[in-house]
């Protein structure tokens, strides 16, 4: 059922019942209130009609019965008499009827105890009968009268009615506001539903434009900012696949041209008489493409176990780490006479020794490829305030900015042909970038083309 | 016949340019693709072994250059998806070799694509045999020697492929066109009868174990 049903339904079920019950007990307490006054009034016009009873028959002291008391009275009540205009009955102390005027209807009293006193009730015929005990000529007699209060019944009957169509008019009146009001209160829902449909079928930039400052509103927000989420979350699984995709590309394109040249030469060596020459030349490529392809592999294991490596991060001295970095690049450097100078200030940090090493070497042996023969690189490591900077510095050939968010792409190369000459899969960068990344942190290239290249990576975990 | 290689991995252009240089084309290498484009500008070929990936100048954009010459285009790439083999070929390259791959085949695609563009002048001259694929003539000494169908296919193959090595699940897998099952008789009588109808005896050489090879 639509909300808007819902609201409807309460409302008339609510309304409905607070005004019939209302309008009921209004009208009759109205009733009770002008019934209670007529009652007065009945008893008033007893008290004075019986004092005007006593003072008429006073003069006839010589009443001794019943049957002369009911003749003064037909004497009275005829054309012209003094009671005339009036309606009564008179009853005898053992409550039988004496005398009574045309136009009553009672055909008992209920006779109050104590004299003079009055009651009243409401009979069956919608009559207010009032009752007095008096004493006539020494005679102990009840007065009955009776006044129409008819009018009354159907005036509140009439009132009641009426009333009902005003309590439809109400309702309806209700209705029409109700449906009004939740539409305009569930527009933010409606809009909210259309949004959620759009989004779940693919444009992840559609929000809700809700300006309400209620719940509905709050509820629109907290959609906005849950789309907002989602949407990121989709590019960042997008952008995922992309390089996913990129790296499986790369990696066949990667792996069938050294194995193009393995194949290739091989097939050519058991195909044909070749030169002894040409016959090196092809042993040759083979032996250097394979060592391309090993690695290659090498490389690409190394990123894959990084993918699974699990932190194990241990208190390591920098100036202990750099030295044997030194170490291990000093054969590869040295064939290039290039001078690997240390400036690093010794502090002890909380590394993944190993894999930090693995980073730094990598990064050397970047700079020893872009160096020429006799020039220097700089290893050096520094405590700043945003924490321990360590660079890699080189004299060698640079590169442009341009290529800087591609560098740690894996098998992305910035000059092809070089990095095949020297042996390069491509994948050095992109190793050094998930090191740094399993250190809470990135590498930062700054580059001058010609000038040199500085690699640096601050790392937060002193001890 | 010149064919024009543009490939940026050297192993690869070298590796193309000395197994076509051996079955008898001049050929010349280029690394680059503003290299390439100078040299198709500035001279004729017959035939051009085309990278895609290259630096300079895409493959597709060298192609462009090419086709109002009208020379016939061969793509070598990595990227063997049908997508990239159907962009390539309608792009308006006339054949896709798609890496790793074999030297016959290399030679086969070169073959087909030179003599679909009628560059090839139709006739082989081994000795005193002289074969003309255009009218399937083959004839010794001017005497027209009569071949099954599968011996002139066989022959074919053997000219073609002149002083490689031919491996007879090669042999099979060319002449017969379904996959070698490892009998080897098949392939031996065909040579055998090859060799008695041409007196090839001296020049069609069993390789011990592996095949044969036309030695001209």
């Amino acid at each position: 059922m639509k909300f808007s049903w819902k609201m409807i339904l309460l409302t008339t079920i609510l309304l409905t019942l607070s005004l019939s019950i209302g309008g009921y007990s209004v009208v009759s307490l109205s009733f009770e209130d002008r019934l209670s006054s007529q009652m007065d009034i009945a008893q008033e016009e007893m008290r004075l009609f019986s004092t005007m009873l006593r003072a008429i028959t006073s003069a006839d002291q010589e009443i001794k019965s019943t049957t002369e008391l009911k003749q003064l009275m037909q004497e009275l009540t005829k054309t012209g008499g003094a009671l005339s205009s009036y309606e009564f009955s008179l009853w005898d102390e053992e409550k039988q009827l004496i005398f009574q005027t045309a136009n009553m209807h009672s055909d008992a009293v209920y006779a109050p105890q104590k004299l003079y006193a009055s009651q009243s009730w409401i009979s069956e015929n919608e009559y207010i009968v009032t009752t007095l005990s008096l004493e006539i000529c020494s005679l102990h007699c009840f007065v009955q009268r009776e006044n129409d209060v008819s009018m009354l019944y159907l005036q509140t009957q009439e009132n009641l009615s009426r009333y009902q169509y005003i309590m439809l008019a109400i309702l309806a009146i209700a209705v029409a506001m109700t449906t009004l009001f939740t539409l305009v209160l569930t527009r933010p829902l409606s809009k909210i539903s259309r949004t959620a449909k759009r989004l779940s079928s693919g444009y992840y930039d559609r929000r809700v434009n809700v300006r309400a400052k209620d719940e509905f509103g709050q509820v629109a927000k907290d959609f906005n900012d849950m789309a907002d989420v989602l949407e990121q979350k989709i590019a960042e699984l997008a952008e995922a696949l992309r390089r996913q995709k990129d790296f499986t590309a790369s990696f066949a394109h990667e792996l069938k041209t050294p194995l193009t040249s393995v194949i290739g030469y091989a097939d050519t060596l058991r195909s044909r008489e070749l030169s002894a020459q040409k016959r090196f030349e092809a042993a040759d490529y083979i032996v250097s493409e394979g060592k391309r392809l090993e690695a290659m592999s090498f490389a690409l294991l190394d990123l894959f176990a990084l993918e699974r490596q699990k932190p194990d991060f241990k208190l390591c001295s920098m100036k202990r780490l750099s030295l044997e970095v030194e170490k291990s690049c000093a054969f590869m450097l040295k064939q290039k006479q290039i001078t690997l100078r240390l400036n690093v200030e010794d502090r002890s940090l909380f590394v993944m020794p190993e894999l930090l090493h693995n980073l730094l070497y990598n990064l050397i042996d970047n700079a020893r490829k872009a160096s020429d023969e006799g020039s220097n690189i700089l290893l050096s490591g520094e405590m700043r305030p945003n924490g321990y900077l360590l660079c890699v510095t080189d004299e060698g050939r640079g590169m442009s900015q341009e290529v800087f968010p591609r560098l740690t792409e894996p098998f992305y190369m910035v000059n092809k042909s070089r990095a095949r000459a020297d042996g390069g899969a491509g994948l050095g960068l992109a190793l050094c970038e998930r090191i740094a990344a399993l250190h809470g942190t990135q590498l930062r290239f700054e580059s001058v083309v010609g000038r040199g290249t500085r690699v640096s990576i601050c790392l937060g975990g002193e001890a | 016949m010149k064919i024009l290689i543009v490939e940026d991995e050297r192993p690869i252009a070298n590796l193309i340019d000395l197994n076509l240089s051996a079955s008898g084309y001049q050929c010349s290498c280029v690394y680059d693709g503003l290299e390439a484009a100078d040299l198709i500008e500035n001279h004729t070929y017959d035939l051009i072994l085309l990278d895609i990936m290259l630096p300079g100048a895409s493959g597709y954009e060298l192609l462009e250059q090419i086709r109002p010459l009208g020379t016939p285009v061969i793509f070598i790439t990595a990227k063997g998806s049908l997508q990239d083999r159907v962009q390539g070929l309608r792009a308006g390259a006339d054949d896709y070799l798609v890496k790793p791959f074999e030297i016959v085949e290399l030679i086969a695609r070169v073959e087909s694509v030179l003599r679909r563009t009628g560059k090839t002048e139709e006739r082989y001259e081994i000795g005193d045999v002289i074969i003309e694929p255009k009218s399937m003539l083959v004839s010794k000494k001017g005497v027209p020697i009569m071949l099954t169908h599968k011996e002139y296919e066989l022959l074919l193959l053997f000219v073609r492929n002149r002083n490689i090595a031919l491996f007879r699940d090669t042999i099979y897998e060319r002449v017969w066109e379904t996959e070698y099952n490892g009998d080897s008789r098949t392939v031996d009588l065909h040579v055998q009868r090859l060799r008695k109808k041409l007196g090839w005896q001296k020049c069609l050489v069993a390789i011990y174990k592996v095949g044969y090879r036309l030695e001209a």
